[in-house]
C-alpha cells in the first residue's frame, strides 16, 4: 500500500550554479593541504602511521604536535574567550579531516579537550574562561572527570565528595575509565558536595593539577581497550585534594544542570568523528570495488555492490545534514539545543556504525586485514568508531528525546506558528551562506519544551516544493509528514496506556529512534530548499535527496518505492568524480590533500 | 486569575495533573512524598514546570522540581507562601 511507483523524474531546470564553497569551510581545505597525503605514510596523520601506533597501544604523539603547530586547540576556545571558535559548523569540518586519517587522534587530542572545557564555556566565570583559554593556548589538556567505576555513567551516584573546608574543598574520591587522566592539565570534575541524594547535591570544579599538593592525588593504571587504542586511558584518585573556592564552577549543586547544557555542545560535535571515519570507510571500499574485477567486470558495477556504494554515500550525506543543521542551530536556536544534540549525537554515529559495517561486507576479507589494503585502516576504524556508542552511553541520548516527545506531540496539535518567523529561523539554520549568530550560553535550556523548528518547518518547506513542482519530493515528504503525525498519535496512545511506565519504556525508545529519522529528513529537505542554487549541480538536481528521503522512509517501516535506476546511477557518478578528485563525501565537497605521485 | 492560585488551589492542580500523567489514582498521590517517587527523576521533572507554566499563566525555570520536590513545598512556593526558601532533601 505505501508502493509508489515514480515513471519518471522531475527535470525541472536549476539555474546553472557553480559551486560556491561557503567560508567556514575554508580552515578545513587549508587543514587539509597542511597535513598532507594520507597515503603517504611518512605524513603523521597517515593512515600507515595511524595503524601503526594503534597496533603499538601508542599515543599520537606526533600527529598531535602537527595540529598543536597549526593551532587546532584555537578552534575550541569561543571567539568571545579570545579563541577561534566562530562556528560548530566550521569546528567540526575540521574534526571530520582530522577523524578521517586517525580517529584516534580526532578522540584523544580533540574530543577530550573539548568535553573537558565545555562546561567552563557554559558557565564558568571570566577567570575560569581565560584560565581554560590559557591551558589551550599553551597546547595543554584538559578533560572531563565524572565517571566513576561503581557508577558508570549515573552521576547522580557520584561518589567523590567534595567538603567544605576553610577557603575551599577537599575532593576525595576515584574517577575511572577517563581518557587522558594521567596527560592532561587540568579537570573539569564531578563531586558530591551534599550527603543527600538528589539533582542539587552535586557541585563542578575546573581542578588544575599544577595547583594540587602532588601526594594528595594519584593516576590509575591505563586500561587497555578494544578500539582507540592508542588513548590513553586510565582514572585518577584524589585523596583529601584541596582545591581553592574559585575552582567551583557556576555554584554550589549546580552540576546537573551545567553538564545537562554542557553536553549539548559536545554533543553536536562528537557525531564529527562518525562522519570521519565513514568517509574513509567508503573511500577504502571504493577504492577496492574500483579497481577489484570479479566475474570479468569492476566489483563497483555489480547492482548490489553499487547499491551499497550509493547507500553508504547517501548515509554520509543524511548525516551530514543532519550535523550541519544542529551545529548551526547552536547559535541560532540555542533553546531547542537539548532536543537537538540528543538526536545527532544518537542518530548520526549509530547509522553509520552500520554503514561502515555493510561497506564491509564489500570489502570482504580485507575489512580485517590490519595491514595490506590501505594499511588495515579499515578494521581500526570499525574498532574506533564503536567507541560513541558505548563510551558516550546511547541510550541517554534516546531518554532526552523521549522526555520531549509528548510537549512536541502537543503543541503540533495546537499549531498556531507564527510562519514567517518560522520561515526566518529556517533560513538562518540551513542557508549556508547566512552568517550565525555569536554563540550565547545563556540560550542554552535543560527542556526544550514543544520546540522543534526542523520538524514543524516541514509543511512550509511542502509548501515550497509544491510551487517547484517536485512532484517526487513533495510525495515523499508528505509521506513524511504522515510518519510524522502517526508518531505523534502513538506518543499520546501509549503515554495514556502505559501512564508512569512511558518514560522508562522500550516502546519510549522505539519512539525517540523514530524521531530521529523524523529529524534526519526534515533537515536533508531543508538544506535542499536553502542551498540549491548555490552548492553546485550534484547537490542541486536533488537525486541525493529523493534517495535519502528513500532511505529514511524505509527506516521508519515503509516499502521501498520504485525509482527511475537515473537517481542511483547519478549518485553513483558523483560518488566517483568525488573519489577521483579527492574531496570529501559531504553536502560541501572539499577538497581534500592531493596524492603524492 | 490564575497568577494568584492559592497554595490549596496550586496543590489541587499537580494531584490531578500528575494522576493523570502517571495513570493513579488521585488518592495515591501524596503531598509529602518527593516527585521521584511518582516515577518523575530529575531529567523528566523538567517537563512538569512546562505544564506549570502554562496553568499559572507565568514563566517558571525549568529546575524547579529541583528545588522543590514535593507537591507541597512547590505548591507554597508558587502560591508565595514561603518566599524563596528552598526545601531540602
Amino acid at each position: 500500500m505505501n508502493k509508489i511507483a515514480f515513471n519518471e523524474i522531475d527535470h525541472l531546470v536549476h539555474p546553472v550554479n557553480s559551486v560556491k564553497v561557503p567560508e567556514q569551510y575554508g580552515m578545513a581545505e587549508a587543514l587539509e593541504r597542511y597535513l598532507g597525503d594520507p597515503h603517504d605514510g611518512r605524513n603523521p596523520l597517515s593512515f600507515a602511521q595511524a595503524v601503526a601506533l594503534d597496533e603499538l597501544e601508542q599515543y599520537p604523539e606526533r600527529a598531535c604536535a602537527l595540529l598543536d603547530e597549526w593551532g587546532l586547540p584555537d578552534f575550541y576556545v569561543p571567539a568571545a574567550c579570545g579563541g577561534r571558535l566562530r562556528s560548530y559548523e566550521e569546528l567540526i569540518s575540521l574534526l571530520r579531516v582530522v577523524a578521517r586519517r586517525d580517529f584516534t587522534a580526532g578522540f584523544a587530542y580533540s574530543i577530550l579537550s573539548l568535553l573537558g572545557s565545555a562546561a567552563t564555556w557554559v558557565s564558568g566565570t571570566d577567570c575560569q574562561k581565560q584560565k581554560v583559554a590559557q591551558l589551550l593556548k599553551e597546547r595543554k589538556q584538559i578533560i572531563l572527570a565524572y565517571n566513576e567505576k561503581s557508577h558508570g555513567g549515573d552521576f547522580m551516584a557520584t561518589g567523590t565528595n567534595a567538603v567544605k573546608v576553610d577557603g575551599g574543598y577537599q575532593l576525595s574520591g576515584e574517577k575511572w575509565l577517563i581518557g587522558n587522566a594521567a596527560r592532561c592539565a587540568a579537570l573539569t570534575v564531578m563531586a558530591r558536595t551534599r550527603d543527600e541524594a538528589g539533582p542539587r547535591s552535586l557541585s563542578l570544579f575546573l581542578v588544575d593539577k599544577s595547583a594540587l599538593d602532588p601526594h594528595s592525588f594519584e593516576h590509575l593504571p591505563r586500561i587497555k581497550t578494544h578500539g582507540v587504542r592508542g588513548a590513553h586511558v586510565s582514572g585518577i584518585r584524589f585523596k583529601e585534594s584541596f582545591v581553592s573556592d574559585d575552582s567551583l564552577i557556576g555554584g554550589e549543586g549546580t552540576a546537573l544542570e551545567q553538564t545537562l547544557k554542557a553536553f549539548q555542545l559536545t554533543r553536536v560535535i562528537i557525531p564529527a568523528l562518525a562522519l570521519g571515519a565513514a568517509d574513509t570507510a567508503l573511500r577504502a571500499t571504493l577504492d577496492f570495488a574500483r579497481t577489484r574485477k570479479l566475474y570479468g567486470a569492476r566489483v563497483s558495477a555489480l547492482p548490489q555492490v553499487r547499491r551499497t556504494l550509493v547507500e553508504a554515500f547517501i548515509d554520509l550525506l543524511i548525516g551530514d545534514c543532519l550535523t550541519t543543521a544542529c551545529a548551526r542551530a547552536v547559535q541560532q536556536t540555542p533553546e531547542q539545543m537539548r532536543l537537538y544534540s540528543a538526536v545527532v549525537k544518537y542518530y548520526v554515529p549509530t547509522s553509520l556504525e552500520e554503514t561502515i559495517d555493510r561497506l564491509g561486507v564489500v570489502l570482504g576479507a580485507r575489512h580485517y586485514l590490519r595491514e595490506e589494503h590501505w594499511h588495515g585502516i579499515f578494521q581500526k576504524l570499525l574498532r574506533d568508531n564503536v567507541v560513541l556508542r558505548y563510551h558516550f552511553n546511547a541510550a541517554l541520548n534516546l531518554t532526552t528525546i523521549g522526555v520531549h516527545l509528548r510537549d512536541l506531540a502537543q503543541q503540533r496539535a495546537h499549531a498556531d506558528a507564527d510562519t514567517s518567523a518560522l520561515q526566518t529561523r529556517l533560513a538562518s539554520i540551513f542557508d549556508l551562506h547566512q552568517p550565525l549568530a555569536g554563540f550565547d550560553p545563556n540560550g542554552l535550556s535543560v527542556y526544550t519544551r514543544g520546540r522543534d523548528d526542523f520538524l514543524n518547518g516541514l509543511e512550509l518547506a511542502l509548501e515550497q516544493l509544491r510551487q517547484l513542482e517536485q512532484r517526487t519530493l513533495v510525495a515523499q515528504v508528505e509521506r513524511v509528514l504522515a510518519e510524522r503525525q502517526a508518531a505523534d498519535d502513538e506518543q499520546r496512545e501509549l503515554s495514556a496506556l502505559l501512564g508512569r511506565d512511558y518514560s522508562r519504556s522500550p516502546e519510549l525508545f522505539e519512539q525517540a529512534e523514530r524521531y530521529c529519522v523524523l529529524e534526519a529528513a526534515a533537515c536533508c529537505v531543508h538544506l535542499w530548499l536553502h542551498n540549491r542554487e548555490r552548492l553546485g549541480e550534484f547537490f542541486g538536481r536533488g537525486d541525493w535527496l529523493v534517495l535519502s528521503l528513500e532511505r529514511l522512509l524505509m527506516k521508519l517501516g515503509q516499502e521501498r518505492s520504485v525509482l527511475p535506476a537515473e537517481y542511483e546511477e547519478r549518485v553513483a557518478e558523483e560518488l566517483e568524480r568525488l573519489f577521483e578528485e579527492e574531496r570529501l563525501f559531504a553536502v560541501v565537497p572539499l577538497q581534500l590533500a592531493q596524492r603524492n605521485e | 486569575m490564575k497568577t494568584m492560585a492559592s497554595f490549596e488551589e496550586i496543590q489541587h492542580w499537580l494531584i490531578s495533573h500528575l494522576a493523570v500523567l502517571m495513570k493513579v489514582n488521585p488518592e495515591d498521590v501524596h503531598v509529602q512524598e518527593p516527585f521521584t517517587n511518582f516515577g518523575l527523576n530529575s531529567i523528566d521533572a523538567v517537563s512538569l514546570s512546562g505544564d506549570l507554566e502554562d496553568y499559572l499563566k507565568r514563566p517558571l525555570p525549568a529546575t524547579l522540581l529541583w528545588d522543590f520536590p514535593t507537591i507541597e513545598t512547590l505548591s507554597r512556593h508558587l502560591s508565595g507562601e514561603t518566599g524563596n526558601a528552598a526545601a531540602t532533601g
